[in-house]
């Protein structure tokens, strides 16, 4: 997959391609959210958590979504800052608010699954402090993209502090691991498999890629956003020189 | 199957589920749509 950067780093070719890629994966995101929800909402109720752990289906792909999206912004960031290419910075620009959109989820309905299984709907403990961090770095880098009037020094101060902040990402990941939680350890990927049963653990993996597919679809519409403004703002400035 | 036992978190939790992707995918929509509808107009397309 070396040659997909390199082959969508031209912005004629990646325009031509997300016309048509942007509504395919849309279209396989509703796909898979169907499937997924209804065997998700067919699945018997836990022993243990009932009917709550329907929001296992929403909340587990957004906690994942939350990171990986993080991944695309830090390693588009690092395109930008490495070889100065537009398109690697409104890529950057593009996953941000998705990134914030997805992480919001991730703390909101793992609050609302929380208080009925652990009595309260937040904790400072190291998993939701660290996520919330995780909102906090994509919210600033938003921030500070906008607080800045010159284009190439605003790509390059977001592209620093996206990779700076990377550092959040197995300070998240591992916080299960390394300290004491209230939250649970992973169950999906681990060691000896995972510990959910294929009942649960289907709809939860369909409902991953429908998430997947769905960043996909939107962040293509966002970066094609951002090429149309940064064309649009060329234009006006050709204009304004007469 | 369903039944209505915590459903004062279940369905809050669906419901903010779906109004955070109505948003993401309207604002990227109005976002892309408005752009390139300004480039056009200054391009004369």
């Amino acid at each position: 997959m070396t040659w997909a950067p390199a082959f969508l780093s031209n912005p004629e070719r990646f325009m031509a391609f997300s016309r048509w890629a942007a509504p395919m994966f849309g279209a396989i995101a509703v796909a898979l959210a169907a499937v997924g929800l209804y065997l998700g909402f067919t699945a018997p109720e836990d022993y243990q958590q009932g009917q709550t752990v329907r929001i296992m289906f929403i909340h587990v792909p957004a906690a994942y979504m939350a990171s990986f999206v993080y991944v695309c912004l830090g390693g588009a960031s690092f395109l930008s800052l490495i070889f100065r290419h537009a398109l690697a910075d409104a890529a950057a620009q593009a996953a941000a608010p998705l990134g914030a959109g997805f992480t919001l989820l991730a703390l909101v309905t793992g609050s609302l699954w929380g208080r009925p299984m652990w009595g309260t709907y937040w904790v400072w403990d190291a998993r939701l402090t660290s996520v919330l961090v995780l909102f906090l770095l994509y919210v600033a880098y938003i921030a500070l993209r906008a607080s800045m009037d010159d284009e190439i020094k605003a790509a390059r101060a977001g592209a620093i502090l996206a990779l700076v902040g990377s550092i959040n990402l197995p300070i998240v990941h591992y916080s299960v691991e390394w300290w004491n939680t209230l939250h649970q350890g992973a169950s999906v990927f681990k060691k000896g498999g995972s510990s959910l049963a294929p009942v649960f653990l289907t709809p939860l993996l369909i409902m991953a890629l429908a998430y997947t597919s769905a960043f996909g679809s939107l962040w293509l519409v966002r970066i094609r956003g951002e090429v149309w403004r940064r064309r649009a703002e060329a234009a006006a400035l050709r204009a304004a020189r007469g | 199957m369903l039944d209505f036992k915590y459903a004062e978190f279940i369905v809050p939790a669906f419901a903010v589920t779906i109004v955070v992707f109505a948003a993401m995918i309207g604002l990227s929509l109005h976002h892309a749509r408005r752009w390139r509808k300004r480039f056009e107009e200054l391009s004369g397309k």
